[in-house]
């Protein structure tokens, strides 16, 4: 880190620059001594001078217990203009978090939220909005909780639309509204959740390798609230609703609901906050320690599972169902010849249903997820083959062509590629056949998207209708007709299925056009 | 190149100060004790003790004593490590000292390669001197960005170590080091007020100022 100014130097007058503390995306910030002994920060403003100074003014003699106090706005000779404020001896809360992995115990985070509350609470009283909550402008002093940084803020203007065309702020705490330009105090409420969020469970709701890709996230995602104490979760899914009019009203509101929730539990541990004040690095140590034994169960992946196997039950009842019916319509109750159509179906689904629910990675990488599709839909044609009676070549121990033929030399030597390509062996073309026609359906369609939560509607008989235009295209390759209308039905019913038994949330919020970014 | 560039204060060499304070950029203040022997007690205009504490405690209330056994912990008046109250006792790495009712110190020992040891105080009072740790140096301090040393620096790439040397403190890091704005020769000692500039890290060097009669033993 390089900074403008050394030890010694007094670039304003009255002021002696101890060291730097930090660079943030508004300018330099020194540790520095009054001529009286005084210690203050002092922050150098370079940058977005007009929307840094209106902010600053407007938050100068701001008084709050849980705040960063501002002392001054001075120029120096240089016309430089400096911001002197109270300087905050603890860590920001994101070092503190980065040692706990895991997430604070709950009633630490509690009582960290209760500060950062009443901090946010008097600022939107004052008509503030923050717009930049993070663990990074947090700190910690002596357990005492101070918000700093909130020069960023506005004024709220009468109006809701406040035209603001430049957004500031830091992506993984950036409520989704953000992006529009046109938001309230909800987007502090929102970056709150995200913080009890990351205290709770110790990472951000929504992670990625880009901004783009992690504001796409706060858009269209829902958060995963399995790792977040039980006790929490209907807090989180109101502070973190992509409407901002379904979040709480007022950031007092979700205070109360956490403070109520910590005043629940059990067996309070008493916080060693007596006449000693220790260090809140040693406060949380020492929480933690005690509560080591019981971070081990993953109730995430457990609920993930649980509902999946839920999904894939339902799926295979409806399966039946379908078949059922199917039977009794076109083949005047010839079950047997349902029961390969039952099987693939649901297995099918299983496998659609998987990949939709455990595959977090972001959706640009389609191709990845098809080969991996691909890869479960040549499993299932082995699975086809083995259910229409033929005898797998690596099981059958008589000649290469002793694969149990249901299809009559006649018919195999009419079909179009087959008789060409192999006019004296039916094993391979047969094999290859049911391979390349389930690897192909799975390779064509992108089948996730049927049994993703934030699809467009619930039921698209689009998808379904691409998934017929595909099974028929592919037909070819299956040897005869009982074959190929038993594949042709099991794909349709699949394609479905899986719309039919995937969680679905009606979307609340317009996709936003343009992301103006800015990486302050 | 001429030594007189590096001409040191007269005072420096007569009567190196056994105490620093080393301003470190992005990281913090810290002061940095040399003798083998330091005195804590309450901060006062005379007779300071070497750390001087803003709280309820005597002037001068312990003792912290460095030898080859490692460090020794003498109360003067009423101090507890971990709740047991002592006298005379070997202070081990992770040790709270509680001096008086409720100022409390943590006493480590970060790098294992180093005697050097670190006091922290963690009951939200103050040193006199605006400083964030007192470092009792023995040989050497590492600074580096594992929490192995004693000032950790989370932007530095790889460890630096300030080492003892006859005339002062000396720097070792793998880069060039420019002091002052000069480039520095190796195994010279940093001279008092130094402003020093490595690849990863800038810092400063003051020598600390105190009352008279107890800086130099």
């Amino acid at each position: 880190m390089k900074f403008t100014y050394a030890n010694g130097q007094k670039p304003l007058d009255g002021f002696t620059i101890k060291h730097g503390i930090g660079k943030g995306g508004f300018g330099e910030v020194y540790f520095a001594l009054s001529e009286g002994g005084k210690e203050v920060a002092l922050k150098l403003i370079r940058t977005n001078l007009d929307v840094e100074l209106r902010g600053i003014r407007q938050c100068l003699n701001l008084k709050h217990p849980n705040l960063v106090h501002l002392y001054d706005l001075r120029t120096d000779k240089d016309g430089d203009t400096w911001v002197v404020m109270e300087y905050v001896s603890g860590e920001p809360m994101s070092a503190i978090l980065a040692r706990y992995p895991d997430g604070l115990p709950a009633d630490l985070a509690g009582q960290w939220f209760a500060g950062l509350a009443g901090a946010v609470h008097y600022l939107h009283d004052q008509g503030i909005v923050h717009r930049d909550l993070k663990p990074g402008n947090i700190f910690l002093e002596n357990g005492c909780i101070k918000v700093g940084d909130y020069g960023l803020c506005k004024f709220l203007a009468g109006s809701q639309h406040l035209g603001q065309t430049q957004s500031v702020g830091t992506v993984h705490y950036m409520a989704p509204e953000i992006s529009t330009g046109n938001y309230n105090r909800q987007v502090d409420v929102y970056a709150a959740g995200v913080i009890l969020y990351e205290m709770l469970t110790g990472r951000v709701p929504f992670d990625g390798e880009s901004a783009g890709e992690i504001l796409m996230k706060h858009l269209t995602e829902k958060p995963d609230l399995g790792k977040v104490p039980s006790d929490f979760v209907p807090i989180l899914d109101r502070a973190l609703c992509k409407n901002p009019a379904h979040r709480y009203s007022s950031i007092a509101e979700m205070a109360k609901d956490v403070a109520a929730e910590i005043n629940a539990q059990a067996a309070p541990v008493v916080l060693p906050v007596g006449k000693t004040a220790y260090a809140a690095s040693d406060l949380a140590a020492t929480v933690v320690a005690r509560k080591e034994p019981e971070t081990l169960a993953h109730p995430g992946s457990q609920q993930k599972s649980a509902q999946l196997a839920g999904a894939v039950l339902l799926a295979s009842f409806l399966a039946l169902v379908f078949s059922f019916l199917l039977g009794i319509l076109f083949k005047e109750g010839d079950w047997q010849s349902m029961a390969p159509v039952f099987f693939l179906t649901t297995l099918g689904s299983g496998a659609v249903l998987t990949i939709s629910r455990f595959w977090k990675t972001p959706v640009e990488d389609s191709w990845t997820r098809r080969l991996v599709l691909m890869g479960m839909g040549v499993g299932l044609g082995i699975i086809g083959l083995w259910l229409d009676g033929f005898q797998l070549p690596w099981f059958g121990n008589g000649p290469a062509d002793s694969m149990r033929p249901l299809v009559s030399p006649g018919e195999a030597s009419r079909h179009p590629v087959y008789g060409l390509l192999y006019p004296d062996n039916r094993t391979l073309p047969v094999f290859f056949g049911y391979l390349s026609y389930f690897g192909l359906m799975f390779l064509a369609l992108r089948w996730w998207k049927m049994g993703e939560e934030t699809r467009a509607q619930r039921f698209s008989v689009q998808a379904v209708g691409a998934t017929a235009f595909w099974a028929y295209v592919l037909l070819f390759l299956l040897p005869a007709a009982a074959q190929r209308q038993e594949a042709f039905l099991a794909l349709l019913l699949t394609s479905a299925i899986v719309q039919l038994v995937s969680p679905w949330t009606p979307k609340t919020l317009e996709r936003n056009k343009k992301f103006r970014l800015r990486y302050a | 190149m001429s030594s007189a560039l590096y001409a040191l204060p007269d005072t420096w060499l007569k009567f190196p100060s056994m105490q620093h304070l080393m301003w470190i950029d992005g990281v913090g203040g810290f002061l940095v004790c040399l003798g083998p022997r330091i005195t804590i007690g309450q901060a006062s205009a005379d007779k300071p003790p070497d750390v001087a504490l803003l709280a309820d405690v005597s002037r001068h209330h312990a003792t912290i004593q460095r030898d080859a056994e490692g460090y020794f912990l003498e109360a003067i008046r009423k101090a507890t490590i971990n709740g047991q109250a002592a006298e005379k006792a070997l202070l081990r790495p992770g040790d709270r000292i509680t001096l008086g009712a409720s100022c409390q110190l943590l006493f480590t020992q970060p790098a294992a390669i180093s005697a050097s040891a670190r006091l922290d105080v963690v009951s939200g009072h103050r040193l006199q001197q605006p400083v964030n740790a007192v470092l009792l140096m023995a040989e050497t301090l590492v600074i580096g960005p594992a929490p192995q040393a004693h000032v950790v620096a989370p932007d530095l790439v790889e460890s630096m170590v300030l080492y003892r040397m006859k005339d002062g403190i000396a720097l070792r890091c793998s880069g060039p080091i420019r002091v002052n704005g000069n480039a520095h020769p190796e195994r010279m000692p940093l001279p008092a007020g130094a402003q020093v500039v490595t690849d990863g890290l800038s810092f400063a060097l003051e020598a600390s100022v105190r009352g008279q009669g107890t800086g130099i033993r």
